[in-house]
């Protein structure tokens, strides 16, 4: 195995290279060589021009800001309604055998597919995708948390027991710590559910967001700005779940996973 | 603090009796050791003195009194216990420092005040260098040690310690018990220490009190001779270390080869 700069290298080389390939297959060098109908496959310089124009008509921003707000709001109700519930079910034992059979139910339903009847009943607005978003999220989370509290090692609650700790300590000492690292680990999946939810909530209905505008594209063809979307939207979700997942390794360096300090 | 352990019986409410009228008692600052075969109940006895055990689980008869008042009758005796599990039990989140002061955490200590008592102990079994590590990083003797500072860390007046070297090499093991002889010997608490390894037990203790089988009972209670402060590697080289200990195997031996014939034939 060479060093992590001609890994880089070759990345670079094969990346260039696929995409100097879809440009000439979409006549972008020279026009005998297109094998594709720019309709369908976009040409990589059209793409990045028409995310210029996108940009510069100001819609770019708007629609970013929506879609990043309903995922960013869906991520934080779902964070806290999740860890929530977890938390009460987790302690409270009756509440979580009547409900356990409820929350998988609803958990192996497919998400997306609420999202028509959240259109019906909150309309085109920002609080469907909210919703959608915030479903998306919610249940990674409560079962992270509620099995969290489940799997406390009954060992350390003795540990702090025989030190002449009371329930307090208890918590404070092991029980946050322990399910503090069942969310942390489940935090980057949500993020990414997050803007997976709101996107889609979009798709389905809605007035603006990237999602609406990459419909409304689509249903035009206008190729270029779909794919301008799509290079929006992987950006987004690179720098959400780099960002994510740093401060998962940060918050779980003590973990045996993490051998750096 | 005494302890008199009188007429202990338990049977855990799945049926299995464990104790059958345990009786004994450690003087204040005395190193005791409980040996018998693996399952005798050794560990059971030290779990139910630690009010570890609830009476939901298991049927509890007889008395255990510390300084002549029952355990359950004294709101405070969570507080002057200490307790050394066989595995490690450090909280996996917290460094070494961190994990020394949890108990003076408990009892609302100051925290520069925790610092200087942590970083005492630290020093003093050799982890200087290691504070800001967490517990996966370092070695398992090194764990052992984090385990047992972390409980002389809030100067419990008794200490029960339930196989605590029972995980490491040999070698490791003469050096904690090295340790451990040092730390007793400066602070004389009373130590309840169970073991299954009857070497360990008198390289140790003052007193050994021999475990039968399950349902465990007191075979024999009896005095090690060796003078305190003992240092493991040169006793175990002795020639009055290897003649006490096999007139001890042949009390124990029986009982140790009963629970091998056990394992062998099942019945």
């Amino acid at each position: 195995m060479k060093g992590p700069g001609f890994i880089a290298f070759y990345r670079l080389l094969l990346l260039s290279g696929l995409v100097l390939l879809w440009e000439a297959t979409t006549g972008g060098i020279v026009a005998d060589w297109q094998l594709f109908e720019t309709a369908l496959l976009a040409r990589p310089s059209l793409i990045v021009l028409d995310l210029v124009d996108y940009a510069q008509s100001g819609l770019l921003f708007s629609d970013a800001r929506q879609t990043l707000l309903e995922a960013f709001l869906g991520l934080f109700f779902g964070v806290t309604g999740g860890v929530a519930l977890g938390l009460l079910l987790g302690y409270w034992k009756t509440a979580a055998a009547v409900l356990e059979p409820i929350m998988i139910a609803l958990n192996s339903l497919p998400r997306i597919t609420v999202a028509p009847l959240l259109i019906l009943w909150f309309g085109l607005g920002m609080t469907s995708k909210v919703l959608l978003s915030f479903f998306t999220v919610f249940f990674v989370i409560f079962f992270n948390t509620y099995i969290g509290v489940r799997s406390v090692d009954p060992e350390l609650v003795k540990a702090v027991k025989v030190m002449g700790g009371g329930p307090r300590q208890v918590a404070r000492m092991v029980v946050v710590p322990s399910v503090c690292s069942w969310i942390f680990a489940a935090l980057r999946t949500s993020v990414s559910f997050a803007l997976t939810g709101a996107v889609v909530g979009e798709f389905v209905g809605s007035s603006s967001g990237l999602g609406y505008r990459m419909l409304l594209a689509a249903g035009v063809l206008h190729t270029e700005r779909v794919f301008a979307i799509m290079l929006i939207l992987m950006v987004v979700g690179v720098v959400l779940v780099g960002l994510s997942s740093r401060l998962e390794r940060y918050l779980l360096r003590w973990s045996p996973g993490f051998t750096g300090m | 603090m005494r302890i008199d352990v009188e007429g202990l019986s338990l049977r855990f409410r799945k049926g299995v009796e464990v104790l059958r009228d345990v009786n004994f008692d450690v003087r204040s600052g005395e190193f005791v050791a409980l040996v018998g075969p693996s399952g005798c109940g050794k560990s059971t006895a030290l779990n139910a003195m630690a009010t570890l055990i609830s009476r939901e689980d298991a049927e509890i008869t007889g008395t255990i009194r510390v300084d002549g008042v029952d355990i359950n009758d004294r709101s405070d005796w969570n507080q002057s216990l200490g307790y050394v599990f066989q595995r490690d039990t450090l909280f996996p989140w917290r460094t070494v420092r961190q994990n020394v002061e949890a108990g003076l955490e408990i009892r609302g200590w100051k925290k520069v005040e925790r610092h200087r008592r942590a970083q005492e102990l630290i020093d003093l079994v050799g982890l200087a260098g290691f504070e800001d590590y967490f517990p996966h990083q370092i070695s398992g003797g090194m764990r052992q040690r984090v385990s047992l500072i972390r409980t002389l860390a809030y100067d419990p007046q008794v200490i029960l310690m339930d196989e605590p070297f029972g995980a490491l090499d040999a070698q490791t093991r003469l050096i904690l018990q090295g340790e451990l002889i040092k730390i007793w010997s400066a602070s004389r608490k009373t130590i309840l220490f169970v073991t299954h390894d009857l070497a360990e037990a008198i390289t140790l203790a003052e007193r050994v009190i021999l475990f039968s089988k399950r349902p465990g009972r007191i075979k024999s209670i009896c005095e090690v001779p060796f003078p305190h402060p003992r240092d493991p590697f040169e006793l175990h080289g002795s020639k009055e270390f290897a003649e006490f200990h096999a007139g001890l195997w042949r009390t124990v031996s029986e009982d140790f080869r009963a629970d091998a014939r056990e394992v062998a034939v099942p019945s």
